[in-house]
């Protein structure tokens, strides 16, 4: 038995040891920069650096937070949530992301809720290939 | 302001009020499914999207592979194959490249060597 699968866009990304890199566009009103993330599968949600916030004009501690343990018992890594645009591989999705309450994150992911939930996707890491489609194509 | 005093009932509230528009419906959901004592692992995924031009930034990227080594702790902005500035401090990166009235520059924060790993949620 086979299952044939159908996507719209394919993105042959760069052999990296440290991920699978994504150049992407943060965008709020008519804020935007410029910036990547990797694609993390095991991230529940996308987490972004804090100054890419205050580019795009975002009050940070205004956002939702959440805290994410880290392998620092006791010493939680707090986040907050803002609703951005996000554009990346040919598509543009409004979704909500979070960014650290400190600067220099080491760095930014794409992690389920908020990006990959977003799309049908099929990742190749033999050929550096990754197929998608937005679920609403 | 919903009308009680009760401090966790107002914190609740606050809380819901700071969560984006877009999470509302879903949290809304999860509550009234928990209010009936029944389990929520669905994902609302509805959402608006638009097909955009692909822009894969292919010489931004290949600058990073080539040259990323030498700045690991900082944020380097790069626009093609060029590096525009780099810094420790995002807001002299940010405020070099506006300077020149470059606009579409990539800004990355090259990690280090050191892991700090997202691991998982507090419960």
């Amino acid at each position: 038995m086979t299952y044939p699968l159908e996507f719209r866009q394919k993105y042959v990304y760069r052999e990296n040891k440290r991920g699978i890199f994504i150049p992407l566009t943060l965008i709020s009103g008519t804020e935007t920069t410029n910036c990547g993330a990797k694609l993390d599968t095991g991230a529940e949600f996308c987490y972004f650096a804090r100054e890419h916030a205050e580019e795009i004009g975002l009050r940070v501690e205004d956002g939702t937070v959440i805290q994410v343990e880290t392998n620092n018992p006791g010493k939680p890594m707090v986040f907050y949530g803002h609703e951005v645009k996000i554009q990346a591989l040919g598509y543009e999705i409004e979704t909500t992301i979070y960014f650290w309450e400190d600067h220099s994150l080491p760095r930014n992911l794409l992690g389920r809720a908020g990006w990959i939930n977003m799309f049908r996707l099929a990742l190749i890491e033999h050929d550096l290939e990754l197929y998608l489609s937005h679920h609403d194509e | 302001m919903a009308e009680n005093e009760n401090p966790y009932v107002q914190a609740t509230f606050e809380n819901f009020r700071r969560t984006p528009a877009s999470l509302r419906r879903q949290l809304l959901k999860m509550l009234e499914q928990e209010l009936n004592g029944t389990e929520s692992d669905q994902i609302d995924t509805t959402t608006s999207f638009r097909r955009i031009p692909f822009d894969d930034r292919k010489e931004e990227v290949e600058w990073l592979a080539q040259n990323s080594a030498s700045f690991h702790g900082e944020w380097v902005a790069i626009y093609g194959n060029r590096l525009l500035s780099h810094n420790v401090d995002y807001s002299k990166v940010s405020e070099e490249v506006k300077s020149f009235g470059i606009d579409g520059a990539m800004y990355i924060f090259v990690e280090g060597d050191e892991n700090e790993d997202f691991l998982r949620f507090l419960p």
